[in-house]
């Protein structure tokens, strides 16, 4: 589809039409990150995108428990494909009888996906990915959970603190390019409003890259389907 | 041997993926000799961004692998030999105190670690006095970032 995504060693980047931009690491020029703002498709003229966030959007809502959000995640993933209702509290007896969740701690990387998968959904978990391998899968109708930092997406400087890793999963339900600025739209289901909210690519690449761009791809279509 | 590649590739392991909650951090890493022989411990953690500070909230396992770090020291479900309240943290730091004194310290300390690695791999061993610079290294930051109760286990 031809979108010019930021990422790393992007061959397409044109850091030449932004000025004063730092380098993020090497390959990635992005302006400093700025808060995050809610997904309002009325008052976007964006020219390019992936993804169909406006519909995805419509399956978000908060985390009832303070680690279920990759529960939380599948949920909304869930939802959208098999165009189904599910309950938070309904997935996570499901997940803890089990031992893909666990209420004082949440959910290993490797167990996320676990849940989908036995509803019939096929799913690849991946790392390594870029902003363009997400966009071309969410072209592809795939859904994605992505591991992340939460404090970094927060607070982006916290990047320069050694020792992060990833500690939340968010779903990746589109990603948006604008004359200014390349945009990834969450459904986060640890923030309040964290229903289609926007943030800065850069901002996104930095709270990814702790666990390598964890992702974990899902698509209609398996065994059970 | 760089210990900030070393940690990032510790927690890619499959011991990890498949053991540890992904709301969890590893921490700092803290070396020991156990029987002669060089350990690097952790011991994970839920951290939270709330208003500006970083919630640590008490260590849920602690993990250990043993030098060259292919092999596992130990694995330990610490809320299973103990009642541990993650209810509330343990203790808190301001993303400002992190961001000065903590990334300072923090570079310091894997910079210690990477030299104290790097004489193990170099000479084929280590002393103790090494391993006792590193610790008291250790000591020291989570001192300074008020972050005792959270590490000195």
């Amino acid at each position: 589809m031809g979108i010019e995504f930021f990422s790393e060693g992007s061959e397409s980047l044109k850091a030449e039409r932004y000025e004063g931009l730092r380098e993020l690491e090497p390959g990635v020029s992005l302006e400093h990150v700025g808060p995050r703002q809610a997904f309002r498709p009325e008052q976007e003229n964006f020219e390019l995108s992936a993804g169909t966030p406006e519909k995805d959007a419509e399956h978000w809502h908060r985390q009832g428990e303070a680690y279920s959000c990759a529960v939380v995640c599948q949920e909304f993933v869930a939802e959208q494909l098999l165009d189904r209702d599910f309950s938070e509290q309904s997935l996570i007896e499901f997940a803890k009888e089990r031992g893909w969740y666990d209420p004082e701690s949440g959910t290993t990387a490797n167990d996320v996906g676990k849940i989908l998968e036995s509803l019939g959904i096929h799913v690849e978990r991946a790392k390594d990915l870029n902003l363009r391998d997400l966009a071309q899968e969410l072209d592809s109708g795939a859904k994605l959970i992505c591991g992340v930092n939460s404090a970094i997406m927060a607070k982006p400087e916290l990047a320069e603190v050694p020792g992060f890793n990833i500690n939340h999963a968010v779903e990746v339900i589109g990603i948006k390019q604008t004359p200014s600025d390349t945009w990834v739209i969450l459904n986060d289901p640890g923030l309040e409003g964290g229903r289609g909210v926007q943030i800065r690519a850069s901002t996104f690449l930095k709270a990814w890259k702790p666990g390598n761009n964890y992702t974990v791809i899902a698509r209609k279509g398996g065994i059970n389907a | 041997m760089d210990a900030l590649e070393l940690v990032k590739e510790l927690s890619q392991r499959d011991i990890v993926a498949s053991e540890l909650p992904i709301g969890l951090q590893l921490g700092l890493p803290w070396l020991e000799q156990r029987n002669g022989r060089l350990c690097i411990r952790f011991l994970p953690h839920r951290e939270e961004y709330a208003e500006d500070r970083i919630c640590y909230y008490a260590p849920q396992f602690e993990i250990a692998w043993v030098w060259p770090f292919t092999h596992l020291a130990s694995f330990r479900n610490l809320t299973l030999e103990n009642e541990v309240d993650v209810s509330q943290p343990l203790c808190t730091v301001s993303a400002d105190r992190l961001l000065s004194v903590g990334k300072h310290g923090m570079e310091e300390l894997y910079q210690a670690c990477s030299k104290t690695l790097t004489i193990r791999e170099d000479t084929g061993t280590i002393t103790s006095a090494w391993v006792r610079a590193y610790q008291k290294k250790y000591m020291s930051l989570i001192e300074s970032l008020d972050l005792t109760e959270l590490y000195n286990r």
